[in-house]
């Protein structure tokens, strides 16, 4: 309770002190601190913090319960070191930023801690204005801000039916009484997963993360997309005998994790790479909940469900840090050379900073799933869960599951030819151009500390394992002690000790590191490129790693190798994007069509349309009654 | 159809060597806007220059000096985004060695020995097109037992060469048995010249007005030899030809059409590949009862099909030669009655990737001024339009089916 | 458990023993064909004949595999680099750079079959194991690959 009020003050006083850009970050880096420690004894038993009733049936209810307190742990963790990778990295843009990142992560803490749907909704609505105006910062950004704005309040609205659903229902907004409401649950499914970026609601990531300042990208992907992946497992864990619901998230969750890695395969800009990224993510979170709510009222299919529930709090944890980490690695680059493109910001490790480098690295390994990294821990259980879809009985049910374990297995392929092209051209290409000195202190802090986490939990797994209550998957086997082995079933299905391969490969550098240290006497000769010197325009360019995938999916990508005299480039979409675009002319030509025809100021149309209006209206209630 | 050869600007004047099948010689300058590539030509010892592409997505990929894709020292510039060709230059200027400069002031025996080393596996078509530039120079005409022998050495010259161009194809196309018994034959075929004529790959065989003899019998044996080989040959490709994963990686790639001719005006088995043909042996009196061999396509499989459906048609060419030749006795060469002794000449032969055409203007027994047209000349400017716009898989199945050689190019 | 340790030190014993029983000779004949080299080939402006000879040495009849010959197509993996023909003028930096660029030990092998290009003499090239002068046949490059793999001194 101290601490819930301290963490709203403090955040209160970042909001104040916004003019002061170091203090208002301090604040929230207190404030997040605050923040985990409530979570953190919400962990051990749950807590009401405040009822107060506004009317008769209407009362606002904040509290805090095992789901919210992990969500605020993981949440506030990354939100403290955005904040405090601000304090630097502001000073780039205007002091409104402060105050847009102190509101969001007021909202977000509300968020996570309401039990009721107005408190729910005000908060919800809070974070997408501050990102709104926070993504704005730059210039020249209004189009993207008004995409998120848009997609914002197409899950808002779902939200308000939902709720609206639940008030029809239950005559109350508490949130927990919304059991077996379909009505509720498919409007709130849509609106979370609209949050989430699920594939077809994912248009507007590619453009928005690209142009908005890179901790408010960093904000968008992690914390914001959490909100998503909170609600979806809250709502879930209120419903889970709806069978349909846990398909369609396999299925959509599968799809949409292929279609983000094939965009990120193909993207060729700093941004759009890790955005496409989070799709990605976010669809395999959704498709081990699909699995873990679809196992779950099976007597004999128990350890498979809670398997697939541990996995996906794993892959929220690999997902928050990992991309946290990429993003502001990125982040910084994209500034030190003002680039948007992979291929122009060569040699970030070299040239801009080491801390920097290795956070493009690390994160990028990690979200390729490269042993023994977090990344790799939460992608194996992934697998392993879709392996283990033998064990359904029914038929048709095994062969959607399959399915879509070929999709997710594509995507995860995918995903590290995508990380592979980020990583080797940006962190280490070669230099294309000249660095811009900016101050960066606590923005290599917070990277460290960020490669420091993405490297530490892949170690430690099995202690979040146990951390996470789960410590029926631990078990030990030949030459490793028993918590150190994370297995999958019960009886033993497959098995995996991060920790020992960690040991296992830091010894095996150890001895490389010192083999290769004994060599003095080594030849060192410059590359052989056919005996020339390689030239600058001889290097090979991000567009030719792309292109194969953009060539054997033409369909998909709509390829267009396009050739105009002395220029050539290959022009590529994302498929669904076309669609809406389609919308939005089919939209525009709509409006104008009214505006120049009915609303064109005559005074005829308009009392015809009242009248037309009002005969509609008196039909209606004549044949309702 | 008629090519144009070369442009000769000796005495300050410049003329156009043109080539229509039965007329071969100078013309005025003012032909030159019947050819697209006369700017080129008058261009040829600088980079093959196709178009300089410059967009932010596309680099340069490049394939040379000393890479094992191309066995000679040249550069391959591949201008692409990924995969896709979009435009190709090509650098031969690391193999010039300046030949034709060489050869001014020299004797012609000093300077046949400079012929046969432009293309070492064209040696005797050169030294043959050289020494016939000289004796129309000079006036000489061949005896009877000459021109057959110089066929005879000609057609063997192909054999070996189409058996080396379809080898490496065959490598290329990852056909490891097949390319092992190609490379079999291929090593017979020069070790069989090497046993009978001292010389591996022809040379030091053509002098001026006459033709290194050897005996009759020798000339049998050797045919005995050679039959055997090619049956071999005959056979095995018969049966590559069942391998529907090699012609599918020959069939239409690297296709050339007639705007190509027009535009680039290469020759030999390449325009024979397109229904075409500008073989000289089809004008000669010597090969009487010659028909060229034609294909339709234009790509690759074209190509390799003309150079095998040849490898059997000069065998047939050789016995009959052979036949003939021994009834024929040795004589010395006749001067022509109507020559008024003219200081220049041109020699033309048919070497396995086309004509070889030599311009000689000679002064007091030395060589004053030598222009030579080389086949590869062409055949790279033709490369380099059947690559674009094809991907880099296709690359060595179209630049090999063309047997085109840097060093007969760069001279 | 320890078997592999077991076993490594089995077999190291044994190895120690039989040396001591070979017979020298047997051994010698045997380093031929037990050895392998890795060999660079470069054109620096040859007439085509030198380049002709060598792909004829790739054929079934020499078989070079069996004698543990194999090419290669850059010079940081060759033991021995062939330079084909006297280098043109443009040539001259690159063959000098693939020189540079072999690990040591190594060995170049220089042939030339005419008087075209600048002539060997003027460059300091190091560890030349033969010079092929005239014409130039693939077998005699063959004895000269053969003869550096036994590690005579053929000049």
């Amino acid at each position: 309770m101290i601490f819930y009020t301290l963490s709203v003050v403090c955040f209160l006083l970042g909001i104040i002190s916004f003019f002061k850009n170091k203090l208002s970050c301090i604040f929230a880096v207190l404030g997040s601190v605050f923040s985990i420690a409530v979570g953190i004894l919400g962990f051990e038993r749950s807590l009401n913090i405040l009822n107060l009733a506004l009317f008769q049936d209407v009362s606002l209810r904040l509290g805090i319960d095992k789901t919210s307190s992990i969500f605020l742990i993981i949440a506030f963790i990354s939100f403290g070191i955005i904040a405090f990778y601000s304090i630097d990295f502001n000073k780039l843009f205007s002091k409104r930023m402060a105050l847009f990142i102190n509101i969001s992560m007021l909202a977000m803490f509300f968020v996570l801690t309401a039990q009721d749907a107005i408190s729910f909704l005000i908060s919800f609505e809070c974070i997408t204005i501050a990102i709104f105006f926070s993504i704005l910062e730059r210039k020249n950004t209004y189009k993207e801000a008004f995409s998120f704005l848009a997609f914002s309040e197409v899950s808002s609205i779902a939200l308000f039916i939902a709720f609206g659903a639940l008030w029809a229902q239950t005559g109350s907004f508490i949130i927990a009484n919304a059991v077996g409401n379909i009505v509720f649950m498919s409007f709130a499914y849509l609106a979370f997963i609209i949050k989430m970026d699920i594939t077809p609601f994912h248009v507007w990531i590619s453009s928005t993360y690209s142009k908005s300042p890179s901790n408010v990208a960093a904000i968008l992907s992690v914390p914001v997309t959490l909100i998503g992946t909170y609600g979806i497992f809250r709502i879930f864990a209120l419903n889970p005998n709806i069978e349909i619901f846990a398909i369609i998230s396999i299925l959509l969750g599968s799809v949409s994790a292929l279609w983000g890695a094939l965009q990120a395969a193909r993207s060729r800009s700093l941004k759009k790479l890790p955005a496409y990224s989070t799709i990605e993510n976010n669809s395999m979170i959704l498709a081990s909940l699909g699995i873990a709510y679809l196992t779950a009222n099976t007597q004999s299919l128990q350890y498979l469900s809670q398997f697939a529930m541990l996995t996906a709090l794993f892959i929220i944890i690999s997902h928050s840090f990992s991309k946290t980490a990429l993003f502001l690695s990125i982040g910084h680059a994209k500034e030190a050379f003002s680039e948007e493109l992979i291929d122009n910001v060569g040699g970030v490790f070299k040239y801009v900073s080491k801390i920097t480098g290795l956070g493009i690295i690390i994160a990028g390994l990690s979200l390729s799933a490269f042993p023994p990294l977090i990344g790799f821990v939460s992608d194996w259980m992934l697998l392993e869960t879709f392996f283990q879809s033998y064990k359904i009985d029914d038929l048709s049910l095994k062969l959607i599951i399959t399915f879509s374990g070929i999709l997710i297995t594509l995507a995860i392929g995918l995903s590290s030819f995508g990380m592979k092209k980020l990583i080797g051209f940006s962190a280490l290409g070669t230099k294309t151009k000249e660095v811009i000195n900016i101050e960066s202190l606590t923005m290599k802090i917070s990277e460290a500390i960020l490669i420091f986490l993405v490297i530490a939990l892949g170690f430690i797994s099995p202690l979040i394992v146990i951390g996470l209550g789960y410590p029926a998957f631990l078990d030990g086997l030949l030459a490793v002690p028993k918590p150190l082995l994370i297995v999958s079933s019960r009886p033993i299905f497959g098995v995996l000790s991060p920790t020992i391969f960690a040991i296992m490969i830091f010894i095996f550098f150890v001895a490389l590191w010192k083999l290769k240290s004994k060599e003095k006497d080594v030849k060192r000769v410059s590359p052989w490129v056919g005996g020339l010197e390689v030239l600058s325009t001889e290097s090979f360019k991000i567009g030719a790693y792309s292109f194969i995938v953009e060539s054997l999916l033409k369909p998909l990508n709509q390829t267009k190798e396009i050739r105009e005299g002395d220029t050539a480039y290959v022009y590529s979409i994302d498929l669904i994007e076309t669609f809406y675009s389609f919308i939005t002319k089919l939209s525009n030509k709509i409006s104008s069509f009214f505006s120049k025809t009915i609303m064109n100021s005559s005074i005829h149309w308009y009392i015809a349309y009242i009248i037309g209006a009002f005969i509609i209206t008196l039909m209606y209630f004549k044949f309702t009654r | 159809m008629k090519r144009l050869l070369g442009i000769i600007s000796s005495d300050k004047t410049e003329k156009l060597l043109v080539s229509s099948g039965t007329f071969t010689g100078l013309v005025d300058l003012s032909q030159k806007k019947d050819f697209k590539y006369y700017d080129w030509l008058r261009d040829r010892d600088s980079v093959y220059t196709d178009s300089n592409i410059t967009s932010e997505e596309v680099f340069n990929f490049r394939l040379g000096p000393l890479a094992g894709a191309n066995q000679e020292c040249s550069i391959y510039h591949l201008k692409t985004y990924g995969e896709r060709m979009l435009a190709v230059n090509i650098d031969q200027t690391y193999k010039s060695r300046k030949i034709e400069d060489l050869m001014v002031g020299r004797s012609f025996d000093e300077a046949i020995p400079l012929a046969e080393s432009v293309c070492s596996n064209f040696a005797f078509s050169h030294s043959v097109a050289f020494t016939q530039a000289i004796e129309e120079a000079l006036g000489l005409e061949l005896s009877g037992y000459s021109k057959l022998l110089r066929v005879i050495f000609l057609e063997i010259e192909r054999i070996y060469n189409h058996i080396y161009v379809i080898a490496k194809l065959s490598i290329s196309a990852a056909q490891k048995v097949y390319s092992s018994h190609l490379l079999y034959l291929f090593e017979r075929c020069i070790s069989l010249n090497s046993k009978y004529f001292n010389s591996t790959f022809l040379k030091k065989i053509k002098k001026v007005g006459e033709v290194k003899d050897f005996p009759k019998e020798l000339f049998l044996n050797y045919l005995e030899e050679l039959k055997k080989v090619v049956n071999e040959f005959k056979k095995i490709y018969n049966f590559s030809l069942d391998s529907r994963n090699y012609l599918d990686r020959l069939h239409n790639t690297g296709i050339l059409t007639i705007e190509d001719f027009y535009n680039t005006g290469f020759d030999g088995p390449a325009l024979k590949a397109m229904n075409y043909s500008l073989d000289i042996r089809e004008f000669s009196k010597t090969t009487k009862n010659f028909k060229p061999i034609l294909e339709e396509e234009g790509d690759s499989l074209a190509r390799m099909i003309v150079r095998a459906k040849e490898v059997s048609q000069s065998l047939e060419i050789i016995e009959e030669s052979i036949e003939l030749f021994q009834e024929t006795q040795p004589e010395s060469p006749k001067s022509l009655k109507t020559s008024q002794k003219r200081d220049s000449g041109i020699g033309q032969s048919e070497s396995a990737s086309g004509t070889i055409t030599y311009y000689v203007e000679i002064k007091d027994q030395k060589i004053e001024f030598v222009y030579i047209s080389t086949p590869s000349t062409f055949l790279f400017r033709a490369i380099q339009k059947a690559l674009v716009g094809q991907i880099f898989t296709d690359f060595p199945f179209t630049v090999d089916s063309f047997g085109a050689f840097f060093c007969d190019c760069a001279r | 458990m320890f078997w592999p340790i077991y076993g490594l030190t089995k077999k190291y014993t044994e190895k120690k023993l039989n040396i001591s029983k070979l017979n020298l000779k047997q051994l010698y004949i045997k380093n031929i064909f037990k050895r392998s080299i890795h060999i660079f080939c470069i054109d620096v402006g040859n007439d085509n004949a030198l380049n002709f000879e060598i792909f004829a040495l790739l054929s079934p009849k020499y078989n070079l595999h069996r004698l543990g010959i194999f090419f290669t197509q850059t010079p940081r993996k060759a033991d021995l680099l062939i330079v084909l023909g006297r280098p043109t003028e443009k040539m001259v930096p690159l063959m000098l750079e693939a020189i540079n660029q072999m690990p040591e030990p190594f060995g170049v092998l220089l042939t030339e079959n005419n008087d075209l290009g600048i002539s060997f003499d003027n460059f300091d090239i190091p560890n030349v194991i033969g010079h092929i002068k005239g014409d130039v046949s693939r077998d005699e490059m063959l004895s000269y690959i053969l003869a550096f793999m036994k590690g005579d001194e053929k000049k």
